[in-house]
């Protein structure tokens, strides 16, 4: 049980940070695209 | 021969641009742009190595703003300042950037000279005695203050029943 | 939510037993604060640091000397009712607001003791606004004091209190729901707040240990490097904004810290519940919450917004400093965090009017309920949105169907008016409490958006500065900011019931 919450808890952070790289990734791009179309 | 040549550059940096306070630099960041500038300030925090360049902070009272210099200039700095240490006073002659394409936009000055105007110190604390006395004389406000709890909540007919949990 | 209160039509004068219970409960709030104040001390003695650390005992010996007075004089072992739950909560954070400013203010580094508690206050409501002189030269316990407050205001002080002190009372849901933590993780509340310094003690470990490194490899002094590491991830995790250098993050010059105090800011503007889920297994629930979503939504929109007004003055040319400039203060003011990597002055000088605009709309939307974040949050406007849909479908479909909506959060829910009705509520709260700053700051001579963007920013628990805040700004000023912080913060239940209970004491039978 403890090893299963362990592995819970360390993916559970591993998707949080994700989720939060995703936007930044996602943000960065929206950058780039505003570069080179000249927004 | 390069230090000659520094120097004259130096000297004519400083002829040309007068000493500029951090506040005017951010105000008038657009006019300042790209000008070659002379800023004085102390050193905070950390002189921090980059490769063959350093980063350092410079504080003039108002606002810091960082100096992006060679590793060679900056071996001139010994202290910067904290709150243990006053920081060197240097004045650094240098390109003025509002967004520095180099460096991600951040707004900083590419010194190209750094004269030491007066070098930097440990301060050594001197214990405030007044804060020390009163320190103590409230640990003994304390002290009366927790015998006079104590002996309240232990007066007969005062017992404490434990509170139960509640059902939410 | 937070709909349990009922307002007796008339009012009736507080009663004995009423001070009572709200003076030994507000005692036992002022102790814990009184022993955190420890840890700057201990700190200060480490570093050698031995006037800061004597100020944090003088601090400890204060409160801990009024803390034991009020709960012996109060004692009770009575329940609390809501007005006296609610009412400890807001008067806690005033007692905590004038406590923890005596160090701050005995190190000479604020102009007065208003100015210390504009900090403190700012502390602990994680918003991140500073008064602050000298930074720089600011000793270590101190700077740890400062990024402590965020630390324990932005879990909750009367968390920390049931966590500590207050165990088995049911008068502990009450003061919970009035520090405008409406949704409990666990069953029992002692449990979720465990949860929650739980969650936020893994992230300090994690987070220090890569800043740390990230700042040894950026060349800073090892012990600076993990004592900046752990100050910057406990206001950025609370979504606070306090540094320990003037200079704020561009003190740095890293990308990599940037990045990661991103990461950081949004992790903290999330859901407390939502962190459980994810934790226990939940993993799909990332993509499926409504505050999730909304986020993801709001932050591009507006970023694109406020990209397109600051392409329109050309302030920053290049894709990266887009992003580092652009992107790093539109996601710190839409977690409200209010980290900043420009100085404050630069807002008005380099962003246009449409970029500003973009920006206090996201510091004006906030971040996740049951977060540190402040603002109205992602929740409410998803519930506003999902209510204009399920309007909009009314109108068009025939008069006999009724029209379900439903939302998820956490679980699936169908949307009833009553949840409307407290969502738009509060949001009109927050565009008053906006607005009524700005209004102020326009009376003391600044300008209009300028005002506006301050009293956002304050309101919201932002703390992000168009260079308003400053130690010379009018003591009315400082007053109102103190007044929006709090009341941002508290979501407005507990100030509210404070001055009604005063109200009652005045005109009450």
């Amino acid at each position: 049980m403890k090893i299963k919450s362990l592995y819970n808890a360390v993916f559970g952070i591993a998707t949080e940070v994700l989720y939060a790289l995703t936007i930044i990734l996602a943000a960065f791009l929206i950058c780039v695209a505003a570069y080179f179309l000249k927004l | 021969m390069k230090a000659a040549i520094n120097l004259i550059f130096f000297c004519c940096a400083v002829s040309y641009a007068q000493h500029i306070s951090s506040t005017e630099l951010i105000n008038k960041a657009k006019e300042y742009d790209g000008k070659t500038v002379v800023y004085v300030g102390e050193a905070i925090g950390d002189v921090m190595v980059r490769g063959d360049f350093v980063w350092v902070n410079l504080n003039d009272g108002e606002n810091a703003i960082g100096i992006w210099l060679d590793k060679e200039l900056a071996k001139e700095i010994k202290y910067t300042g904290s709150y243990q240490a006053k920081g060197d006073r240097l004045e650094i002659a240098g390109v003025f950037h509002r967004s520095c394409i180099q460096h991600g936009g951040d707004m900083d000055i590419h010194a190209q000279n750094l004269r030491k105007i007066s070098p930097g110190e440990l301060v050594k604390e001197k214990l405030h005695t007044g804060k020390r006395n009163f320190t103590i004389i409230l640990l003994g406000i304390l002290c009366l203050v927790l015998i006079f709890v104590r002996r309240q909540s232990s007066r007969p007919g005062q017992l404490r029943r434990p509170a139960k949990l509640p059902q939410e | 939510m937070c709909c349990g209160i009922f307002f007796k039509t008339m009012i009736l004068k507080p009663q004995l037993q009423d001070l009572k219970n709200i003076g030994y409960y507000t005692g036992k709030i002022i102790i814990g604060i009184g022993l955190t104040m420890l840890v700057p001390a201990v700190i200060g003695l480490l570093f050698a640091e031995i006037n800061p650390a004597l100020d944090f005992l003088i601090a400890t010996e204060i409160t801990l000397i009024i803390g034991l007075i009020l709960t012996r004089v109060c004692f009770t072992e009575k329940d609390l009712n809501w007005m006296q739950g609610m009412i400890v909560v807001s008067l806690s954070w005033l007692a905590a607001m004038l406590i923890g400013a005596i160090p701050l203010y005995l190190s000479g580094h604020w102009g007065c003791y208003l100015d210390a508690c504009f900090d403190v206050m700012s502390g602990l409501t994680t918003t991140g606004l500073t008064l602050v002189q000298d930074l720089d030269h600011l000793s270590y316990a101190h700077n740890l004091w400062r990024h402590f407050t965020p630390f324990i205001g932005g879990q909750g002080i009367v968390v920390i209190a049931l966590c500590f002190f207050i165990k088995g009372v049911s008068g502990a849901f009450k003061m919970y729901v009035g520090e405008a933590r409406d949704e409990r993780v666990l069953p029992n509340v002692i449990s979720t707040s465990r949860f929650i310094w739980l969650v936020s003690i893994v992230y300090l470990i994690l987070s220090t240990l890569v800043l740390g490194t990230v700042g040894i490899a950026n060349g800073m002094k090892p012990v600076n490097a993990f004592f900046h590491g752990a100050c910057i991830f406990m206001a950025a995790f609370d979504t606070a904004g306090f540094a320990p250098q003037s200079q704020n993050i561009l003190y740095y010059h890293s990308l990599l810290f940037e990045v990661i105090t991103i990461v950081i800011m949004l992790l903290g503007a999330m859901n407390f519940n939502l962190h459980y889920h994810l934790w226990t297994g939940n993993r799909r629930e990332i993509w499926r919450n409504i505050e999730t979503r909304m986020l993801c939504i709001t932050i591009v929109v507006i970023f694109l917004i406020t990209l397109i007004g600051l392409n329109q003055v050309g302030s920053y040319p290049r894709a990266l400093i887009m992003f580092r400039k652009g992107f790093y203060q539109v996601i710190s003011a839409h977690t409200t965090t209010g980290y900043m990597t420009i100085y404050a002055r630069q807002f008005i000088n380099d962003w246009g009017d449409l970029a500003l605009a973009g920006l206090i709309c996201a510091m004006a939307f906030g971040g996740g309920t049951c977060s540190t974040a402040g603002g109205i949050k992602a929740l409410r406007l998803g519930i506003i949105v999902k209510a204009l849909q399920q309007d909009l479908k009314r109108i068009i479909s025939p008069e006999p169907a009724i029209v379900e909506q439903r939302l998820h959060h956490l679980k699936e829910i169908f949307l009833e008016d009553k949840q409307v009705r407290a969502a738009l509520i509060i949001t009109l709260a927050y565009l008053a409490l906006y607005g009524v700053g700005a209004l102020v700051g326009m009376f003391y001579g600044y300008a209009f958006l300028d005002s506006l963007f301050e009293s956002t920013s304050a309101a919201a628990n932002v703390g992000l500065s168009c260079g308003i805040t400053t130690p010379g700004m009018p003591a009315g000023l400082k007053l109102t900011y103190i007044v929006q912080m709090w009341a941002g913060r508290l979501e407005f239940m507990s100030v509210f019931t404070l001055i009604g209970f005063f109200i009652a004491a005045i005109k009450g039978k």
